[in-house]
């Protein structure tokens, strides 16, 4: 009897708990799951003026199905492949200073985004 | 002295609009040098603009900076109404059909296109004094389009933006004066544009510099369906305000100049222009800004009797009437209005109609009217018709603009 009480309290804590509980975020999926952003890598910190000395980006991520996307106040960022997950940042004069780029990294799971700076002297 | 003056008298006289590309905000303006349209009328303007920059410019003098080119195709629908004799609304929307640039290194081109944005204008008529007038106004830009278009994975940056993403207020007044052949009139207006921040959901905090706008034409009607337009105008924009600092590379002084053509075709004016930027001091030294190059534009602009139209389809519409068509001889809209008045005020005639392309007048009316005798009121008005040649002394006491023989 003491064994079966036991049992029924503790279904019953189990589906309170269920219920209490916020609904839990899905974090995967199949073969996706939510996006990691491990690194950017940014080839120069600081480059000049003009088209001829542009600072090369790569984002690193995981999750699968990504897509990439890439934001700057004022400057010129140009993808360099097919799903822009390498760009390349050009020293446009109109905007001499620390820019601040922020890559956003997408799938159904949601999104994830890192913010890289670069200097145009 | 006397130089400095005089300049300081035309650029406090003149008002202009005008974009530099880099840093560039909404909707270019391209009008076609007309003024308002008379009361209860509504004018319709389809205007296409072309617009190329690939000229970078440090203070006064071009650069050897070479970077991107830029350029836009503009189309755009404005419509304006005069309401009462004094209150006149415009408004203009624009569509970009394309907005690129190309980077010159690396031949990378990328663009955007859609609605601009839409430009409410209410002018008031203060003072008409014989021929000149006064009309201050306020222009309200409210940013309708897009404002945060992608390209190819990347957000594209204000300036290739179709619309320029904050609400602009430009209050300002207008001059004008009709001389008295009725061939010439002129005109200034002088305005200032002021922008709040941009309204995104992006990383940015930008706010286009003050605009100061002054220009002064002149329309000259050379003969019944060709007329050309002259018109300077000067634009100083402050520069623009990023995250608190002043951009760099951004404001100066464009002066233009703008020739423009009209040709009436029908019930149609087509009118061609081009902006010529002649004198360019954009205070960026170290800075190089990319500055227009060169504008053309093509329009078409009808204007419609609205009151007056509505009036006629009702009539004819609803009652059972006889439409006869007389030739009448004239030449301009005081033609028009002269005779269509005369015919208009004649027993039981319900509406008239004059057209200027094909000197013929349509007359509908229910009871029989006295053709001879309409004939006859007209010549005596001064216009010769199909069944009376209108006496010298008549004749003679038509306007100048109205000498049809």
């Amino acid at each position: 009897m003491t064994l079966r009480n036991t049992k029924i309290g503790l279904i019953v804590l189990v589906l309170i708990a269920c219920w209490s509980c916020e609904k839990a975020t899905i974090v995967a999926e199949g073969d996706m799951f939510f996006p990691i952003i491990d690194s950017i890598s940014v080839s120069k910190h600081i480059i000049e003026v003009g088209g001829a000395d542009p600072s090369v980006m790569r984002v690193y991520a995981t999750g699968g199905g990504l897509n990439f996307l890439w934001d700057v106040d004022l400057g010129d960022i140009i993808p360099q492949n097919a799903d822009a997950s390498i760009v390349t940042f050009y020293g446009s004069p109109c905007c001499i200073g620390e820019k601040f780029i922020k890559c956003t990294v997408t799938n159904k799971m949601g999104s994830v985004e890192e913010i890289v700076n670069i200097t145009i002297e | 002295m006397r130089i400095l003056l005089a300049t300081v008298l035309v650029l406090v006289l003149s008002t202009g609009n005008s974009y530099a590309q880099c840093c560039a905000a909404g909707n270019p303006i391209a009008g076609d040098g007309t003024l308002v349209p008379e009361q209860g009328n509504l004018r319709l303007l389809i205007n296409y603009q072309r617009s190329t920059s690939d000229t970078y410019f440090e203070g006064k003098a071009k650069s050897d900076f070479s970077y991107k080119n830029a350029y836009y195709d503009f189309l755009s629908v404005r419509t304006s109404y005069t309401l009462t004799e004094q209150l006149n609304i415009t408004a203009n929307v624009g569509y970009f059909i394309k907005k690129g640039e190309e980077f010159v290194n690396t031949g990378y081109q990328r663009h955007s296109k859609g609605f601009g944005d839409v430009d409410i204008t209410a002018k008031y008529q203060v003072v008409k004094l014989k021929a000149w007038e006064v009309d201050p106004f306020f222009t309200l830009r409210i940013p309708v389009g897009q404002f945060d278009q992608v390209f190819e994975n990347i957000l594209l940056p204000i300036d290739l933006q179709p619309s320029a993403g904050s609400f602009r207020y430009n209050p300002g007044v207008a001059f004008y004066k009709t001389f008295s052949n009725k061939k010439v009139n002129a005109y200034a207006s002088t305005s200032i544009e002021f922008a709040e921040a941009i309204q995104t959901d992006r990383t940015i905090n930008f706010k286009y510099g003050n605009l100061y706008l002054m220009s002064v034409g002149a329309n000259l009607k050379l003969t019944e369906k060709l007329g050309v337009n002259l018109e300077v105008r000067d634009q100083i924009r402050d520069k623009s305000i990023n995250n608190g600092e002043a951009v760099k590379a951004s404001g100066g002084n464009v002066l233009f100049v703008i020739p423009r053509i009209n040709y009436s075709y029908k019930k149609w004016i087509i009118n061609g222009g081009v902006e010529l930027p002649a004198y360019k001091n954009l205070n960026t030294i170290g800075y190089p800004q990319l500055s227009n190059k060169f504008a053309w534009n093509i329009g078409v602009t009808r204007n419609f009797k609205l009151k007056q139209d509505l009036d006629t389809v009702k009539y004819l519409l609803n009652s059972k009437v006889t439409v006869e068509q007389y030739f009448v001889n004239g030449l301009c809209d005081m033609c028009k209005d002269k005779i269509e008045g005369v015919a208009n005020s004649f027993k039981n005639v319900g509406v008239a109609q004059w057209d200027q392309g094909s000197h013929i007048l349509v007359v509908a009316f229910k009871k029989e009217v006295d053709s001879e005798e309409l004939m006859k009121r007209i010549a005596e008005s001064g216009y010769d018709n199909e069944c009376f040649i209108a006496e010298l002394d008549a004749y003679d006491s038509l306007h100048s603009c109205c000498k049809y023989r």
